[in-house]
């Protein structure tokens, strides 16, 4: 009985149903609800901090219901900085730099799995290796260059690389690419179809959850980025998200609870978002019919 | 295959180199908007830093040339290169094999016909989203020997917590505890390729008997071996350059016990405005990783199942 | 099923659609920046208008690092500012963190802002690498009677290698303060502050209180930051020729003073740790002070708005940093002060020099400027600014601020030291007194480490200058 147990533990999924199954559930149940609740803890915490006075944040023993709840730390905190302005420029890096990178990767990716050619993965390594470098010593030749191009102010330097290519997601799709089977394209080659018609009209579509995660990877890091938007952008009215909440903290005396709240509008659209499509990340088309 | 016209072997070169010059076009046809963004944007940049290296700047300044000078000095005579090291290899050995396990384990158990499932997702994925500012200050508050949750409710069950970030010994694991809570972007990987899993697979080794066990051991983790491949990577890449949660929460301390590669790095940098210096830094960590992910490349041949075959 | 599918196409569809008009919206504003003076090319196009047209106010861009509350009143001041003057717009641009870096790249880069507030050891460096200019030509053009206006503590921060590299804009002095209500609890005179090292150590020891699990409820003092506490045991980190001192008398024994509470005394490091870094110790709301859970502490002048605002009702004394009786010096300070710095590479350094004028209050600027540091809670550089009615009303109003203007008096102030290896050595000697206090090292090992580590690093930034 131990032993099954424990084997339950490391369950994956199954269709069958036995009466060892319904203690199976239970126990998964109760090993991913425990985990949630821990994963989403800190997130809570932040919702009950938002909600808090100044001096309840900071009060020991730490509260976990406010004795005094201050909701004006919500629309404060939205016009304490210029939320809206940051939303749109934020998103505007988001989407712009979302739909370089899937036009850009995808076609890198293909080119470094499905053709054969001779320095392909030497070439390669080298996209590896742009990600082994501390970017702390390539940010000032990269701000640099933008001055000398008259990028700097604007969010150029922040969109225009990501259409061409990012390491990261090159890598991603490669690794899904390759667990295509070969001979879809090369059925398709002997119809007789261009390597560019194969690449969008049979691979995209099959690597559609990988493309899919990809997107919202890269809006999640235009999103998050905090250091490049400061170091580029020199007017507060194109400031990105993330650097408009920094306008929160201050050397004597942050607003922790406005600060809260802020982070709180920023993250929730983006968890329903999440919530709604998450189907299309992780769903894929069916793998069947097409071995043998 | 296609035929030939005349096998004469020469004619057949002829065709065949025509057929790798072919593919070469094609294969960097496909790569050039990469290859013309690592052109502009990232060989200067990384040439630049590499220049840097062999010179002693202090970023306004032009450079001046030291040679080797900023190497040797980096791999003989300076005691916190070490300690940055040690610190570096530590979080790697503990923090990149939980990361892994725990992100693998919630992806399987998702996969399945769980009550809830979407919500379960969104909760294990939240973290990633919470924006890097507010989850640093969080888990300060977290981890406040003095205020924090963590620590009361170690009391309410009567544990006396460690000071976590203030304390030389434990705030490395602090850090790599939060390091766990971000997992949920390798989480999201892993499910979309168990999708790719077929269940004909699956019920055929039922059928032959398998338990549950055997059938993660021998049909899930082989067939989504690609995308753990790929999170090892990504994630050893991450873990040597490890910085924005020490810079924020502990800026090294207490007594360097948070001192990190590229913290020792950055404060070079941007700090001591020894810039030569730090781009020495950088480059020595660079052969480092490239060895490091050159290594597990060799050894992936071993575990990792490309369904596609290989090519 | 297939509803759900169809808000999701329905979701990205309104989402392209606001983004497309966004961008729409966005490119357009970014074509009107990039045509403003912000790239290199741009700006000599400027340069040209500037000499046939004067009459657009030139426009100073500047840079500093303070967000919340500060910002706004910050921009109030900038607004101020630029109502007085036709000729000068400021534009300012707050950076809460990583504001150094952002100015050094954008020095490097060619287009910094023209003035920039920081804090901290960073002249020595920027003033050697020619990241900011030498004020001297414009300070003997518009300002030839500065030294004269600013204390003389201001006027030495500012200088590097005999020339001034920037503008202190406040002072940011230390005094003890003490709880007076706590004192006679434990049978002390409440008017009786501690003179002496001596004195305070046996005053605190009378305040701990421990509570069942042995966590510290309340205690009397603990030292913190050795270099703040370094001028009162006569110590100094540099000699005239801008060597290192480690092995100074003062030094040595204002750390062995910092050892003497977990050796000597006994107190216990992971609960003082547990105590003293909580957050809560940075937010004025719960600052153990505050909440009588301390009865000394060491800070600026702002806590005593603090005090005022939080707990109205202590009652408390000021008193200057107690001094070693053993070679110690009286009345002693670690000068710190936010200053103000141009950038090298500065389009229109006059105009900035004006605005730099403007905020230490020379000129006849002194009402504005001592608006400026009361809103602050900091003390001016200038003795004018003192003196003028808005700073006058701001003393007035809590009438201990007046004891923190004894600090700039004193001849026993100590500086920085103004080498460019500067921020290293304090971060070397922040690193020894943890040492020290978690029983890793005794203070004489700690500090040979500093020495060492010090001395090899005066080497390297000497040796290819």
């Amino acid at each position: 009985m131990d032993t099954t147990l424990k084997n339950i533990k490391m369950k994956y999924g199954s269709k069958k149903v036995t009466s060892n199954i319904n203690i199976a559930k239970i126990l998964l149940y109760m090993v991913l609800t425990t985990l949630a609740i821990i994963y989403l803890f800190p997130f809570l915490w932040m919702i009950i901090t938002s909600l808090k006075t100044e001096k309840e944040v900071m009060a020991w023993p730490p509260t976990l219901i406010p004795h005094t709840l201050q909701l004006s730390n919500y629309p404060d905190s939205l016009t304490y900085i210029p939320f809206l302005t940051y939303v749109k420029n934020t998103l505007i890096y988001c989407f712009g730099s979302v739909f370089g990178v899937i036009i850009s990767s995808t076609l890198a990716a293909y080119g470094f799995s499905r053709i054969k050619w001779p320095e392909r993965d030497k070439i390669f390594i080298l996209v590896l290796s742009t990600m082994m470098l501390p970017m702390h010593v390539t940010m000032i030749p990269k701000f640099v260059l933008f001055s000398k191009i008259g990028w700097i102010g604007t969010l150029k330097p922040l969109i225009v690389p990501f259409f061409f290519g990012e390491a990261f997601y090159i890598f991603l799709l490669r690794q899904f690419f390759m667990g295509i089977p070969y001979q879809l394209s090369d059925a398709a080659k002997i119809d007789g179809c261009s390597e560019l018609r194969i690449f969008h009209s049979i691979l995209l579509p099959l690597v559609k959850p990988a493309i899919a995660t990809v997107a919202l990877f890269q809006f999640l890091t235009a999103w998050n980025d905090f250091l490049y938007p400061l170091i580029y952008l020199n007017e507060e009215a194109k400031f990105t998200v993330s650097v408009g909440l920094q306008l929160f903290l201050s050397r004597v005396e942050s607003k922790w609870g406005m600060l809260m709240a802020a982070s709180a509008v920023v993250t929730i659209p983006i968890i329903v978002l999440f919530f709604f499509t998450q189907k299309s990340f992780i769903q894929g088309i069916a793998m069947t019919g097409i071995k043998g | 295959m296609a035929f030939v016209q005349g096998k004469g072997s020469r004619e057949y070169l002829i065709h065949e180199r025509k057929k790798v010059w072919y593919s070469r076009r094609l294969g960097l046809a496909f790569i050039s908007p990469w290859l013309v963004g690592f052109l502009i944007f990232t060989l200067y940049p990384m040439v630049s830093s590499l220049y840097y290296s062999l010179n002693k700047y202090n970023i306004i300044k032009p450079p001046q040339w030291v040679g080797l000078r900023n190497y040797i000095e980096l791999l003989t005579d300076d005691p916190l290169m070490w300690v940055a090291v040690y610190n570096t290899v530590y979080y790697i050995v503990f923090a990149l094999p939980l990361q892994i396990i725990v992100a693998l384990t919630l992806a399987i158990l998702l996969n399945s016909k769980v009550k809830g499932l979407a919500v379960y997702r969104t909760i294990f994925y939240m973290p990633t989203i919470v924006p890097a500012v507010a989850s640093s200050i969080l888990w300060l508050w977290l981890l406040d020997p003095h205020i924090g949750i963590i620590n009361t409710l170690l009391a309410a069950i009567g544990i006396d917590g460690p000071g976590w970030l203030v304390n030389p010994v434990w705030s490395k694991p602090a850090l790599i505890l939060m390091s766990v809570w971000g997992v949920g972007g390798d989480m999201v990987i892993y499910l979309a390729a168990l999708q790719g899993v077929p269940q004909e697979l699956y019920e055929s080794a039922e059928l032959d008997g398998a338990k549950r066990w055997r059938k993660v051991w021998h049909i899930t983790i082989p067939m989504i071996s690609p995308a753990i491949f790929f999170c090892l990577i990504m994630g050893l890449i991450a873990a040597f350059q490890y910085f924005t949660q020490a810079y924020v929460m502990t800026e090294g301390g207490p007594m360097d016990s948070t001192l990190f590669y590229s913290l020792s790095l950055y404060n070079n940098a941007f700090k001591y405005y020894k810039m030569g210096y730090a781009s020495a830094q950088a480059w020595v960590l660079f052969v480092i990783i490239f060895c490091a992910t050159l290594i597990s490349y060799k050894i992936s041949g071993k575990w990792v199942h490309y369904e596609g075959g290989e090519k | 099923m297939k509803i759900k599918s169809f808000l999701s196409f329905l979701a990205m569809l309104l989402i392209s659609v606001m983004v497309l008009s966004l961008a729409a919206c966005g490119s357009k504003d970014a074509e009107t920046k990039n045509n403003e003076s912000g790239s290199q090319v741009t700006t000599k196009a400027t340069e040209k208008d500037k000499v046939t047209e004067k009459s657009e106010p030139v426009e100073v861009v500047y840079w500093h690092m303070w967000g919340g509350d500060w910002k706004s009143w910050i921009d109030g001041q900038v607004e101020k500012f630029n109502a007085s003057r036709s000729d000068i717009k400021v534009k300012p641009l707050a950076v809460t963190s990583d504001g150094e870096t952002k100015f050094i790249a954008s020095v490097a880069g060619g287009n910094p802002p023209d003035v920039f507030t920081g804090w901290g050891n960073v002249i020595p460096t920027w003033a050697e690498s020619e990241t900011i200019m030498c004020l001297d030509e414009l300070i003997s053009k518009n300002a030839p009677d500065l030294d004269d206006f600013l204390y003389p503590i201001a006027s030495d921060l500012g200088k590097y290698k005999g020339k001034t590299y920037c503008m202190p804009i406040n002072l940011c002095p230390l005094m003890l303060f003490w709880n007076k209500d706590l004192f006679k609890e434990v049978g002390l005179d409440p008017e009786k502050y501690p003179v002496t090292i001596g004195d305070l150590d046996a005053m605190q020891d009378k305040f701990w209180k421990f509570g069942s699990k042995g966590q510290i409820d309340r205690m009397g003092f603990y030292p913190t930051y050795l270099r703040i506490w370094v001028p009162a045991f006569g110590g100094r980190f540099i000699d005239e020729n801008n060597k290192p001192t480690l092995d100074d008398k003062g030094l040595l024994n204002a750390l062995k003073w910092f050892e003497s509470f977990v050796t000597t005394k006994g107190y216990s490091i992971e609960k003082i740790d547990a105590f003293t870094t909580s957050i809560a110790n940075s937010a004025q709301a719960t600052n153990p002070f505050l909440t009588e859970k301390a009865a000394f502490t060491v800070d600026g002048v702002w806590l005593l708005t603090d005090i005022q605002n939080y707990a109205p009702d202590m009652n408390y004394g000021i008193c200057p940093l107690p001094y070693s009786s053993d070679g110690g010096f009286e009345n002693a300070n670690l000068t710190m002060a936010d200053f103000d710095v141009i950038a090298n590479g500065s389009k229109h350094p006059e105009e900035a020099f004006e605005f730099l004028k403007w905020m230490v209050g020379y000129g006849g600027n002194e009402e504005a400027a001592g608006e400026f540091v009361a809103t602050g809670g900091n003390i001016p550089a200038a003795q004018k600014v003192v003196d003028s009615s808005s700073y006058k009303s701001y003393l007035d109003e809590i009438p201990a601020r007046y004891e923190f203007m004894k600090a700039l008096d004193s001849e026993n102030n100590l500086t920085y030291p103004s080498v460019t290896y500067g921020t290293y050595y304090m971060d070397r000697l922040e690193a020894a007194e943890e040492r020290v206090m978690h029983g890793a090292q005794t203070a004489e090992e700690a500090l040979k480490q500093v020495a060492d580590e010090v001395a090899k690093e005066a080497a390297k930034q000497e040796a290819t200058n």
